[in-house]
């Protein structure tokens, strides 16, 4: 007879359900794991006897064989030791409860204690969109599990501790770790003077639109770019359990909590490819799925290889990243906001009044080496400058009051958008702009000289009108307004400088 | 005497030697004049003495040296430019009273101006390569205005300050002059080629160097005598303190001509040249009249930017109202005003479009008066 037990791996950053499907027959003694598992899963075996046999049941006579079903998808990991070990008790008749409504995770050291495991937040996750009501889990694994809704957790810090778990009915575990929601992010009200790009940097974070900063080094490109987290709204539960995964299945879970902050990863011109798109021999998620539902920083864009900022097109499009091995592929999430910041030129101080020690040509030349494809999706452009002793005090704001417009302006999109498949209006597609984007006469005037006097190019044209959207659900204008517009056409800088700089 | 030949002579005997006036002189002294120097020593008819060495002798014997002449002149023909030398009607007086003038002048565009002007009514405006947004405005503006009185603007084309004092002439349509120290025929720095083009067309772009001759190093504080020598004052307008635009007063001065210094920010290195110069008496000008009543010409007082000013109102005007006292960016406006942001960023948006502001290529704004 085939004991049946429930059990998790990874596909991606997903969970994947296992049937660990056990049999004992007569013959020679042999223990064989099958199923497209890798070698930790066909090592298991060793760990499996070892550990049974250490905590004092003896090892069954017969040929074992375990099928972990569904038998054409690869199995990787060590995730499936302690649900094999139970199902092999469970037919020797060690265990006679019913296991049915348990799902078993965790790896088995060889002197019988449960090893955590990384991924446990999506496999439970699974489990309990499968409707799996009860998980045995590792110890170390227990808060992270404990983060899913419904399923009830039982930790277990030995495969007797398991078992004992099943016989004895024991009571869920309960998470009484106290959350204290209290991370201090860097305050806006630290920047002084830059009241045009923190301006920028609202309008942004309101209407996830990507943003390039321009300006020399030390003017505080950086600075704006790490406080803008600090003003984006917090994740929904359905956006946070999108993104926790990847980072459990990386190990990057430091507390285990659900991350609710969109998060922030800065990335350097020296990232390989594979290090920010994914991938590798076994795909791993890269930055990019690190910063689903955030924000990814390119600082010193036109010094990045333009091979590795290629592959941001196709995730930048379609908000996942399809990675594909031996014929299978895996998909990550990587839906996230883009912040850049470049130089201006070689040395840098081309706004900064006569100081810039490159020839015009060179000056263009830099800025020419930004991908165009990625500019392209850039809706804001901003110049930088350096700040002088004597800046502006007054138009100063704290990130909480930032954040709350934000918020604000957030609420009317979701509103807006409440039947389409984006929340924002960065990614209003064309239909979306011509719908919701209609302009007074008088806008439309102004767009079209501005357009003859090369202040915008045709490209922009549409990433003006999304911007100035956002202008106005910021000052809660349900029409686009002449001055939304005027004030939108100011953050075209790169159009007006490409198309004049000879 | 045929022009042509005249002309052929004349690039022949300013390429004999560094001392090309010396030269000259001698040659007139002995035979003459210029085309019957060339005839004879064609025929090998030269000797030393009366000025004539043994070196200056080889030269003179060379047939390299004729046909180099030859070519030059064909060159010029193919290239469009125009030759003239310092026995031709439209040689410009006012540069034949400087201490060495070029024996011979190569040249694009209209030099029937010079001829208008005879009282030399020309300034030059110069400044350095590396200026700020302040600097180029005040290129820009003072060229224009004092264009508009028919006062030709003399430059060397050179990037920053010169270019600039060009675009304002020719923005007021006013007659301009660049002087190259590099032949007329070549482009430097290669990003003036329209500006070049527009100057050919509309004023004109001369040298004392052969067609095709680079910018060599060298060339430029020689080619600076001119900008001093074919202008009654040169206007400095921003300059480091060892630079071009620093040797061009000195000649200015050397030649007995009028300077006039615009003040700069003290802070600036870019500004040490004339602000010394201030301190040492210079005439300190702040507004382009100030130059004007120099050259006998009185301007009614009207403030032009009465009529812009009476045009706009509330953000706007407060925002126009920062430009013109000296705010360039955004940043400025903010900080004088106290406007918020995001209506100084609209209003400057209407005020470029409703043709009040220029904005730069780095982004800086002034008012287009």
């Amino acid at each position: 007879m085939i004991v049946h037990v429930n059990t998790f791996g990874l596909f991606g950053v997903s969970g994947l359900y296992v049937d660990a499907e056990v049999n004992i027959s007569k013959g020679i003694s042999g223990f064989e794991i099958i199923g497209m598992g890798n070698i930790a899963v066909k090592e298991a075996s060793g760990r499996i006897k070892a550990a049974m046999e250490n905590i004092g049941y003896k090892f069954p006579v017969g040929k074992i064989t375990v099928n972990l079903a569904p038998a054409s998808i690869r199995k990787e990991g060590s995730s499936f030791d302690l649900a094999i070990a139970i199902g092999i008790l469970k037919s020797t008749g060690i265990i006679n409860r019913i296991i049915s409504k348990y799902a078993f995770i965790g790896e088995l050291s060889m002197d019988g204690y449960v090893r955590p495991i990384r991924g446990v937040l999506p496999m439970v996750h699974s489990a309990m969109k499968m409707g799996i009501e009860k998980c045995i889990v590792p110890i170390e694994n227990a808060q992270e599990a404990a983060l899913v809704d419904k399923c009830k957790i039982y930790p277990a810090s030995s495969l007797l501790d398991a078992i004992n778990i099943i016989n004895d009915e024991r009571e869920e575990w309960k998470n009484d770790a106290i959350d204290d929601e209290n991370v201090v992010f860097p305050d806006f009200y630290d920047v002084r003077g830059q009241t045009q790009a923190v301006r920028a940097a609202e309008i942004a974070a309101a209407g996830g639109h990507n943003i390039l900063f321009i300006g020399a080094p030390g003017c505080g490109k950086t600075m704006i770019a790490n406080r803008i987290q600090g003003i984006m709204p917090e994740l929904t539960q359905d956006e946070a359990m999108e993104v926790t995964p990847v980072y459990s299945v990386m190990g990057l879970m430091n507390e285990c909590k659900l991350i609710k902050r969109p998060p922030f990863r800065s990335v350097y011109p020296d990232v390989t490819k594979a290090g920010l798109i994914g991938g590798g021999g076994k795909p791993v998620p890269g930055e990019i799925s690190l910063a689903h539902n955030g924000i990814l920083f390119l600082d010193e864009l036109a010094e990045f290889d333009r091979n590795v900022i290629q592959g941001l097109r196709q995730p930048m499009e379609s908000g996942k990243i399809r990675i594909s091995r031996c014929g299978d592929f895996v998909e990550f999430p990587s839906e996230f906001m883009l912040v850049c910041a470049s130089n201006p030129c070689r040395c840098g101080k081309l706004f900064e009044d006569g100081r810039c020690t490159c020839t015009p040509l060179q000056a263009k030349s830099y800025l020419s080496r930004i991908s165009k494809p990625i500019l392209d999706r850039i809706d804001l452009h901003v110049s930088v400058r350096r700040v002088s002793d004597n800046y502006n005090e007054d138009q100063r704001y704290t990130t909480t009051e930032i954040r709350k417009r934000v918020i604000q302006a957030r609420k009317i999109q979701n509103k807006r958008y409440s039947d389409k498949p984006f929340k924002t209006n960065g990614r209003m597609d064309s239909n979306s702009i011509a719908r919701y984007c209609i302009l007074e006469s008088e806008s439309e005037r102004i767009l079209k000289k501005a357009i003859e006097l090369s202040q915008i190019s045709m490209r922009g044209y549409e990433k003006i009108l999304k911007t100035a959207r956002t202008i106005a659900d910021l000052e809660l204008s349900e029409q686009i307004k002449t001055e939304h517009i005027a004030e939108s056409i100011q953050y075209r800088f790169l159009d007006n400088y490409m198309e004049r700089a000879i | 005497m045929n022009r042509e030949e005249e002309l052929i002579a004349w690039i022949w005997a300013s390429n004999l030697g560094r001392n090309t006036n010396k030269n000259v002189n001698v040659l007139k002294n002995i035979y003459g004049d210029i085309v019957t120097a060339w005839k004879n020593c064609e025929k090998g008819r030269a000797f030393t003495g009366m000025g004539i060495d043994k070196l200056m002798l080889e030269k003179l014997l060379n047939k390299e040296n004729f046909k180099n002449a030859l070519k030059i002149f064909t060159e010029c023909k193919k290239k469009h430019l125009q030759v003239i030398s310092l026995d031709s009607e439209e040689y410009p007086n006012s540069l034949r009273k400087i201490y060495s003038p070029p024996s011979v002048l190569y040249y694009k565009g209209n030099i029937l101006e010079f001829s208008r002007h005879i009282n030399g009514n020309y300034l030059s405006v110069v400044g350095s390569r590396r200026c700020s947004s302040y600097g180029r405005m005040i290129a820009f503006d003072f060229s224009k205005n004092i264009s508009r009185f028919n006062i030709g603007i003399v430059s060397g084309m050179a990037r920053g300050i010169d270019s600039e004092a060009h675009r304002g002439a020719l923005w007021g349509n006013g007659y301009t002059v660049a002087v190259l120290g590099c032949g007329a025929d070549v482009i430097y720095p290669k990003e003036n080629k329209k500006l070049y083009e527009d100057i050919s067309e509309r004023g004109c772009v001369l040298s004392e160097y052969p067609p095709g001759t680079p910018p060599y190093k060298n060339n430029f504080p020689a080619r600076n005598r001119i900008v001093s020598g074919l202008s009654s004052g040169t206007l400095i307008v921003e300059a480091a303190e060892k630079s071009g635009a620093m040797i061009t007063v000195d000649m200015a001065l050397e030649q007995g001509k009028n300077v006039y210094v615009i003040p700069g920010n003290i802070n600036s290195i870019n500004s040490r040249g004339c602000n010394e110069l201030i301190k040492n008496g210079a005439i300190c000008v702040t507004d382009y009249k100030d130059i004007l009543s120099d050259y006998f010409i009185e301007v009614p007082v009207k403030e032009k930017e009465d009529g812009i000013l009476n045009s706009l109102k509330g953000i706007e005007l407060e925002v126009y109202k920062a430009i013109i006292n000296g705010a360039f960016v955004p940043e400025d406006i903010v900080k004088m005003t106290q406007i918020h942001i995001s209506e100084v960023l609209s209003s400057l948006t209407m005020l470029e479009i409703k043709g009040i502001l220029l904005k730069s290529l780095e982004g800086t704004y002034k008012p287009l008066t």
